[in-house]
Order: structure tokens, then C-alpha cells, then sequence
């Protein structure tokens, strides 16, 4: 099988659904990772960390120009929007927020989206603004597939109910049926 | 809805800017430089890179327009407060023992990090001793920094910054509110010389033993970025410091850099 890429959008209020499906993710688990989460721009440390206790796969906040691993999940730093560039190797921007937001959700999967086509998952978590959704649209448009958390289990639907908005979703799942799914892919 | 450009269209539009202005901009980082171009279809109204074409080729102001969206705005005054700290605390007593000094920020934009490193020096007791060259490709940012004029809303971000940066002192005493815009203090910049520069020359400024250039390179490919580091390398002095962002690296592989890391944590380097 060709190797497929997962990124995944959400806000700070996502961080349990994150922790859940990272520690339910086997340590030969091979798709790279991207997490795109609304976090607080100027607290550069702790969230990795955090991230980290329970996951059996290496988590970073990449640098610039970081070239892409397999089975290494990669966390949108603080304050920086993360671009997936044609050729596997991520790219940092401190242009201005959309959506109110840096990283930016959209901007994350536009650029993957356009890097993988195809072969790119993109999966929209718990959220409480818009972001996300023309993220989602676009892995669509370009072939992916689109996978969004069952509004009914977020505290905040407002981002899942955006992206169901703005395209077709291939998948609406649970926790628990996203973890089934990402298994699966492996 | 916004245009999504293709390879195809990319390479219109760069060679078209190539034989125009004699400059390659295929150096930029892709995505940043796709989105830049998407941009600009989105400002112009335009859907077809033939259209888009045309209007480069007829507008002759759209260099300006171009170079105004490169040079990425800054996000903040007091970004990485640590920095900024460790810059008054650690490096700047130590240039000021090698005599006089100068400092050039390369690239400058909006002028959030321009004010925020004449204040750093203000408060060192060295900003009347110390000229600040800052440069840009475009002369629309340069009026913008000399105006010193940011949305309150900025200005909110960057007080909270500053008491990050240190908890005993308020960033109101260096600026007013008028107008519903923070208006900085402008004698801050009466050592700065601001100067517009052509893309790709760099221009070589005496005493720099700093040089600020953080967030830069995260738009160029590793062509360019070697190529600028060669250049910026040539003006710096001997045992001078150069900053880069903290998700950038100077990779030693880059030609003939003679830099050397000094503070890990904030990215500093060191000349040898």
C-alpha cells in the first residue's frame, strides 16, 4: 500500500480526544502525523510534553525545514503556521492568524492537502470556531479522505458543524471509531 | 472563493517576474510563495494566471505591491520575551565592551521588532550610542514603520508581551493612544537609518556586531537562505552575534557561515 499521511485539526478543548487516540496508537504505528491545535501563542513549552506521557510515538514541534519521518507525529508549535511542503519537509510561517488563529487549521491542510492529494486523511476534532473547515474541503477536492468527530460527543460543535458544512465527509466517528479507523490505515 | 494555483501556473508567473525584474522568486519557500501569489489573485480580482500575467506586465507598481506582501508582517512587539531579555542582559554588555557598536535588522516589516529592540536599548542606556540599520525590499513597509502607529489591538498583545519580558515596568510609557491607534514614541528611532534596498543586494554597514534575523529564513529555500547568509555574514564583524527564529537553525552546512551556536535556547549564533 502507498504511504498515507493523517493530520488532524482541532482546538485547545480537543487535547483529551488527542491524548486518547495518541495512546491508543501502537509503537510500529507507520503514517506520519500532523496536529494542527489551537493552542496559547506566547507558552512555548508543556504542551509537547504533555502531548508526550502517553504516547508510544515520538511527538515534535518541528523546526523549519524538518524533514518528514515516518511514525512521528508532528505538533503544530506555538504561534508558527505549519505548511507540509511538496517534497516531505515542513515549513513554518508567522504570517497573520486566520480565523484568529496561528497555527491555522486551514492553512495546515490546504498545504498538505496539496503536497499528498490522495493519499492525505484529514480528520476535523472538537472546536470552537470555523477553522478547519475549507481545510477539510480542500483534502477533499484533492482526493483525500475527509473525517469528522461526531458533533454530538464535542463540548464545542462549532468546528465539526462547519466542516460537515462545507463538504461532503467521507466519516463521521466517535473517539473510539477514530482510533478503529486510524488502526486500520496502518 | 480563492484561487488555487497549480505548478503550471507558478512557473507562468515566475518566469513572467524573472524576465520583468531579472529576479528568480522560485527561491522563496513554496507554500509561502504559492500563497503570496494566491493572494495577490484574491487582491486583483483576477481568476486566470493569463489575467494575472497581463496585469504584472501593465502595472508598474506591482513590484512594490509584490515585495510588500514578502516581507511578512511581524506578529508582536516583545515576541519571545526571553530573548529579548537575554539580548539587554547577556549580549549587549558584551559588545559594548569591544567599543562602538552597530546593529542592522535586515528585512524589516511592520516595526514591531524594530521598536521593541530600540526600547531594549533605551533601557540598557545605549540607544543614543548605537545605530540600528534596517532595511527592506519594500518602501511601503519602510513609511509604515516610520508612522509607528498599531492597532489597539496589537498594542494590547504587546503590553502583555512586555510584562512577559519584565514584570516591574508598563510598555505605556513608550507610546499614546490616539485615535484608537497605539502611536509609539518615533524619537525611539532617532538612531535608526531605514533604508530601502533592491531584492537580492545587500549593502554592507560599518561595526555591525548584531544582527537581528528572526523568522526570515522560514520563507526561503536553502538556496537562497545560504546565499542571504553569505551576504549578511560579509557586514557582521568578528565574534559578532547573529539571531535567528526559534524554529530556525543556521545548518552548518551552509557555505562557509563561520558561525558557531552561543546560546542554544534563543538561537543565538556566534561569528568566530
Amino acid at each position: 500500500m502507498a504511504q498515507k499521511y493523517v493530520i488532524i485539526g482541532g482546538s485547545a478543548g480537543s487535547f483529551q480526544v488527542v491524548t486518547q487516540i495518541l495512546s491508543a496508537l501502537p509503537a510500529n504505528y507507520d503514517l506520519p502525523i500532523f496536529l494542527c491545535l489551537h493552542r496559547l501563542k506566547h507558552i512555548r513549552t508543556g504542551f509537547i510534553e504533555a502531548l508526550s506521557i502517553k504516547s508510544m510515538l515520538p511527538i515534535v514541534e518541528p523546526d523549519d525545514k524538518e524533514h518528514i519521518r515516518s511514525g512521528t507525529i508532528y505538533l503544530a508549535p506555538a504561534n508558527y503556521h505549519m505548511y507540509i511542503e511538496l517534497g516531505n519537509t515542513i515549513a513554518l510561517s508567522t504570517e497573520p492568524s486566520i480565523n484568529h488563529s496561528r497555527p491555522s487549521i486551514d492553512l495546515s491542510f490546504i498545504s498538505a492537502s496539496y503536497s499528498y492529494k490522495e493519499k492525505l486523511i484529514g480528520i476535523i476534532l472538537s472546536g470552537a470556531n470555523k477553522d478547519g473547515a475549507q481545510g477539510l474541503k480542500a483534502v477533499k477536492e484533492s482526493g483525500g479522505i475527509a473525517v469528522v468527530q461526531s458533533p454530538d460527543e464535542c463540548q464545542v460543535k462549532t468546528m465539526t458543524m462547519a466542516a460537515i458544512k462545507a463538504t461532503q465527509v467521507d466519516h463521521i466517528l466517535n473517539t473510539q471509531q477514530i482510533i478503529d479507523f486510524l488502526k486500520k490505515l496502518n | 472563493m480563492t484561487k488555487r494555483l497549480g505548478i503550471s501556473d507558478l512557473k507562468l508567473i515566475t518566469q513572467t517576474l524573472k524576465n520583468l525584474y531579472g529576479y528568480d522568486y522560485n527561491d522563496y519557500s513554496f507554500t509561502f510563495y504559492k500563497r503570496v501569489l494566491e493572494n495577490l489573485f484574491q487582491l486583483y480580482n483576477i481568476y486566470r494566471s493569463e489575467d494575472f500575467v497581463y496585469q504584472i506586465e501593465k502595472d508598474s507598481n506591482f513590484q512594490e505591491v509584490l515585495h510588500e506582501q514578502l516581507v511578512v508582517e511581524e506578529t508582536e512587539m516583545f515576541r519571545d520575551p526571553t530573548m529579548w531579555r537575554y539580548l539587554k542582559t547577556s549580549i549587549f554588555p558584551r559588545l559594548q565592551k569591544t567599543g562602538q557598536f552597530s546593529i542592522w535588522l535586515p528585512e524589516v516589516s511592520t516595526g514591531e521588532e524594530l521598536f521593541t529592540l530600540a526600547i531594549t536599548l533605551k533601557e540598557a542606556g545605549l540607544l543614543e550610542q548605537v545605530n540600528i540599520f534596517a532595511t527592506s525590499i519594500s518602501k511601503r513597509r519602510i513609511e509604515y514603520v516610520k508612522r509607528g502607529s498599531y492597532e489597539l489591538k496589537k498594542i494590547q498583545n504587546n503590553d502583555a508581551n512586555y510584562k512577559r519580558y519584565r514584570s516591574d515596568a508598563d510598555l505605556g510609557i513608550f507610546y499614546n493612544e490616539i485615535e484608537n491607534k497605539g502611536c509609539m514614541d518615533t524619537s525611539l528611532l532617532r538612531n535608526v537609518e531605514l533604508k530601502h534596498i533592491s531584492i537580492g543586494q545587500y549593502p554592507s554597514f560599518p561595526h555591525v556586531k548584531l544582527i537581528l534575523y528572526r523568522n526570515k529564513f522560514i520563507y526561503m529555500s536553502q538556496t537562497l537562505q545560504a546565499k542571504t547568509m553569505l551576504k549578511l555574514n560579509e557586514s557582521l564583524m568578528p565574534a559578532g552575534i547573529f539571531a535567528v527564529g526559534i524554529k530556525e537553525s543556521i545548518d552548518s552546512n551552509l557555505a562557509d557561515n563561520k558561525l558557531s551556536v552561543f546560546f542554544k535556547e534563543e538561537h543565538i549564533y556566534k561569528k568566530s
